[in-house]
């Protein structure tokens, strides 16, 4: 016997229904208005070049005293932790009464070109962490790092530590050299300097093609065939939708820091190895003595889970906890469970180190 | 969405079903499937969403007519896993000129928000056309006299362009490499599958199956060390013909007095550093003096943590005070697009 259990009727049923579901699909794509993302109102508290500082509004005031600043990666925009009103990481959090900032990077253009690491890590995060804590009086605040701001973080809170609270890094990349990392095995032998100079900046475009080339049947067939299953689902074609506008709305890369953390990170390790500085700063991850929680995602990947790991054995703290969320890159912000799981766990762990 | 930029799904469910019907009674495929391609793209320019979905409509009518069109109308379980991996092989071999189904899904990716090295490249080629073709005179002279650094120069680029399509080569070798690969996953995913009860029921389900194939191949090649060198080299080779290129489109704005990148470049290099400075002697100046204010008995104001805990530091007095303030803009203007 062969691997098929197939019928004429059974193909041209399957055919019907996948037609059907193409026609349907029609009709809902003429209800469709243009789709958008960022759900939570928000306010501008701080501007410098195209950064802004948000803070956003809950429907409460917040409980605990002590804020969070979300920082994102430089790649993509760092709405996906509030895509939308049901899918969002900062309403949760909100609505677990706490106090959220996050900082928008904004889009780099030519002019940009020279922001190094040291810009961003001890030139603009550090500036936005006086302004949360100077806005509450306090000395240290809560950051969550996220992917590569989960990298800056760390980072920051080595060469900082007194102005951090407690750490938090989400699908935060730690172990560059991990076997399984595809991204950083095909920057090993690109001359990254020459790659830079001839760029300038790294266009969004070109950063968006590679992450679809590392599941290129998935990522760019398989889930347009899928996408044939919900065509009749007006909500489900918008979550889509909004996902697909927030997946291509890439940044260009500021080209200096792009090669820094090129460099450093992907090709040098050096969270790992060592030797890393940002500007002149040394950054030793063993001065990190805040609680530290690590999310990572089990199916990640971008960031797989053996890169997030080794977080535990660099940094400096006791008070190390770790949350394996199951599911993917994006799906810890979107899915259901990720609303069910990762504020909450969060919200939790602060409360006890409040 | 705009109703104009819609296909016309009446017309192409109907071809959609007369096609499959076609395939599935072992009469071949027919005109009516290719007809149904033809108005999935003619009908969606201008619509990127409506041109992902129907190009994965069509991607997978296309694999089924590979399937369908091989076997005909024959009983399903008469085919070995051989069979089948024939029948989708010769399917991409009529739909991918290249033969090459991972090739021809990295090409599929480039589209609106997405642009790859090839794509980068092809683009860029256009604009710089009339520059090659001058190289390409150039190359033909003797280095000697006036011309000769241009040539020299010429020479540099033909050599870069001949080099990076050679490493380009070297890549879709491997991206063929790939492709077998995953047909050879393929045909072992469909020979665990022959067991009894384990069989493959529906269409979509064996597409689930080659895709999931063509992955594992994809990503054997992706993480190997050759690949780690080849993907560099391509890179490498591409940034190169475009730095000379970039290089003597720079010469020729010189000439006419127009300012080039590496001028640019420099502008926002000097100024960039010139902010730093400046930022470093504000943050110097502030230090300063919070440190007199804190060791004179006079002041009773205790000292902050640190100079940056109450000015943000490197930033102008000005700056600093007004971030007690909320910004002026509202969010919903600072959520603009700026680039």
């Amino acid at each position: 016997m062969g691997p098929l259990k197939l019928d004429p009727k059974t193909v041209l049923d399957e055919a019907a229904r996948y037609s059907q579901k193409l026609t349907h699909g029609s009709q809902v794509l003429r209800q469709l208005d243009d789709v958008h993302y960022g759900a939570t109102d928000k306010e501008a508290v701080y501007r410098e070049d195209k950064l802004v500082l948000y803070r956003f509004k809950g429907e409460q005031a917040p409980r605990n005293k002590t804020p969070i600043l979300i920082v994102y990666a430089l790649v993509n925009r760092p709405f996906m932790t509030d895509l939308q009103a049901d899918r969002s990481l900062v309403r949760n959090l909100l609505a677990q009464g706490e106090d959220v900032y996050l900082i928008d990077w904004g889009y780099p253009d030519a002019a940009d070109r020279y922001l190094s690491l040291d810009d961003y890590i001890n030139g603009y995060i550090r500036r936005c962490v006086d302004v949360v804590a100077g806005r509450h009086g306090l000395k240290a605040i809560n950051i969550l790092g996220i992917c590569q701001g989960g990298a800056f973080s760390i980072c920051f809170a080595s060469i900082y530590p007194e102005k951090v609270k407690n750490l938090i890094t989400m699908v935060t990349p730690v172990d560059f050299h991990t076997p399984d990392n595809m991204l950083s095995h095909w920057t090993q032998a690109m001359d990254i300097d020459l790659f830079v100079d001839t760029l300038g900046n790294v266009p969004g475009d070109l950063m968006n093609w590679c992450y679809l080339t590392l599941k290129p049947f998935r990522l760019n067939h398989q889930k347009y065939v899928g996408l044939v299953d919900i065509l009749d689902d007006k909500a489900e074609l918008e979550n889509f939708l909004r996902m697909e506008k927030w997946i291509f709305d890439s940044p260009n890369q500021a080209g200096q820091a792009f090669r820094e953390f090129i460099k450093d990170f992907y090709q040098g390790n050096k969270l790992i190895e060592g030797g890393l500085s940002i500007g002149d700063k040394a950054v030793n991850p063993k001065r990190i003595t805040m609680p530290v929680l690590n999310i990572y995602a089990e199916q990640d990947h971008l960031v797989p889970p053996t890169a997030s790991i080794p977080l535990k054995n660099i940094v400096g703290t006791k008070d190390y906890t770790v949350l394996a969320f199951k599911g993917g890159h994006i799906g810890i912000y979107v899915s259901g469970r990720a609303q069910r799981e990762v504020a909450p766990t969060i919200h939790q762990w602060l409360s006890a180190r409040a | 969405m705009a109703q104009n930029a819609l296909p016309d799904w009446q017309e192409m469910q109907q071809q959609l079903m007369k096609g499959w019907m076609e395939a599935a009674r072992g009469a071949g495929v027919g005109d009516s499937m290719e007809a149904w391609q033809r108005l999935i793209a003619g009908n969606n320019a201008g619509n990127d969403a409506v041109e992902k979905l129907v190009g994965g409509a069509k991607q997978f009518a296309e694999f089924m007519q590979g399937v369908l069109g091989q076997m005909g109308g024959s009983a399903s379980d008469s085919f070995s896993p051989a069979a089948i991996r024939k029948a989708v092989e010769q399917g991409f071999a009529t739909l991918a000129p290249a033969g090459n189904p991972v090739l021809d899904a990295l090409r599929s990716l480039n589209h609106e928000g997405a642009k790859g090295f090839e794509s980068l490249f092809a683009e860029w080629q256009k604009q710089v056309a009339p520059a090659k073709q001058e190289f390409q005179t150039l190359f033909s002279l003797p280095a000697l006299g006036y011309a000769r650094e241009s040539q020299e120069r010429a020479q540099a680029l033909v050599l870069a362009v001949a080099n990076y399509q050679e490493q380009n080569n070297r890549y879709n070798a491997l991206m063929l490499k790939a492709s077998r690969l995953g047909l050879d996953r393929f045909e072992s995913k469909l020979a665990e599958r022959s067991e009894p009860g384990r069989e493959i029921g529906s269409l979509r389900a064996l597409y689930d199956v080659y895709i999931d194939a063509a992955e594992e191949g994809y990503a054997e090649v992706a993480l190997s060390d050759e690949f780690r060198e080849v993907y560099g080299a391509m890179v490498n080779a591409q940034m190169r013909v475009r730095q000379l290129v970039q290089a003597d489109v720079e010469r020729q704005a010189a000439a006419f007095g127009m300012p080039g990148r590496s001028e640019l470049d420099t502008v926002h290099q000097r100024l960039h550093e010139l902010r730093r400075r400046v930022a470093a002697l504000e943050e110097g100046a502030h230090r300063g003096a919070t440190a007199e204010r804190a060791s004179s008995p006079a002041k009773t104001s205790p000292p902050s943590e640190s100079a940056a805990a109450t000015s943000p530091a490197g930033k102008a007095p000005a700056k600093a005070k007004a971030q007690a303030k909320p910004a002026a803009k509202p969010a919903a203007q600072s959520a603009k697009r700026s680039k």
